[in-house]
């Protein structure tokens, strides 16, 4: 057991509780279009975050204001 | 063997208590949001977003805290990476970023925190596993030469506060389906910490955890309390 093992313990369709080795699972890892993939778009855009190294914040994503005190 | 036994008990107790706190914690903030709701937001702050930033940050030490209930040494730690849009990017980019840390990882780590796209490391990886199963890295050097690992530069700066870790994918409601919204991980300074008995904890704090940031984050938004969310630490 010294290989080192990334263990992947799943009730998926693909993997029924197997446990998975690193190779296993490196060798899935071909490129992709992110397109292809199934993300939280919805959830994401209410996270939108600058990313950029300007930092502004922006009128767009000041938080809403409140009748603070 | 009576000492055994009082320390089993003792054990159980102590992960009994650490269950309890999260789950208080979450009903907390869930109750403050209604209040709110119910009082039109008058009265609270206006920086919605630094206090998103501490309610992350508790759960993440909620997580903590039971962890270390079931395992020996204060070593672990947690941490929450979330899905955001990358604003102005075309076409829009998301992106897995860090908005919830523990102690015991270091707070100067939110200054050169890097965001992992959703194509590549572990979001990819989960996300082609229908963002099912929990994964246990044993030894990260290995895995991120065998390319299952995508190493960030706060891997290399703090090298020994994670040497194990444990990883788990936050499914809970996007606003429009149920997707993979964000990645929990707990961590550990000791080799060979997490085993198969703790895949049931952490699949309990996952779901736990991914259902109250969705209801918290789609909350606010549908209120107008958040339009966005300014970068941490910068």
């Amino acid at each position: 057991m010294n290989k080192i093992l990334l263990w992947f313990v799943a009730k998926t369709e693909l993997f029924s509780c197997n446990d998975v080795s690193v190779k296993e699972i490196a060798d899935k890892m071909t490129p992709v279009r992110e397109e292809t993939l199934r993300l939280p778009r919805s959830f994401a855009h209410n996270l939108r975050i600058i990313i950029d190294s300007e930092y502004e914040l922006e009128e767009s994503l000041k938080v809403t204001e409140t009748n603070s005190p | 063997m009576f000492i055994f036994v009082r320390w089993r008990v003792t054990r159980s107790l102590n992960i009994k208590s650490a269950l309890h706190t999260l789950a208080h914690d979450i009903r907390d903030e869930q109750n403050k949001i209604y209040r709110r709701t119910l009082q039109n937001n008058q009265g609270y702050p206006a920086n919605e977003d630094e206090r998103l930033y501490e309610y992350f940050d508790r759960l993440s030490n909620s997580v903590k805290r039971y962890f270390d209930s079931q395992v020996e040494g204060n070593v672990i730690a947690a941490g929450i990476r979330l899905a955001v849009e990358v604003r102005d990017s075309k076409p829009t980019k998301i992106v897995y970023a860090t908005f919830g840390r523990s102690a015991g990882l270091s707070s100067k780590r939110a200054e050169t925190s890097e965001d992992i796209p959703s194509y590549e490391g572990i979001p990819r990886f989960l996300i082609d596993s229908e963002c099912q199963g929990i994964l246990i890295y044993n030894d990260i050097d290995k895995a991120v030469a065998l390319n299952a690992f995508k190493k960030t530069k706060n891997d290399d700066l703090y090298k020994g506060e994670i040497v194990t870790m444990m990883v788990a994918p936050l499914n809970a409601w996007d606003g429009n389906k149920t997707s993979m919204i964000g990645i929990l991980y707990v961590t550990s300074r000791k080799k060979n910490t997490f085993k198969e008995k703790n895949v049931d904890s952490m699949r309990f704090a996952a779901d736990i955890v991914a259902s109250s940031i969705a209801f918290t984050v789609n909350t606010l938004k549908n209120e107008g309390r958040i339009t966005g969310i300014n970068r941490r630490g910068i």
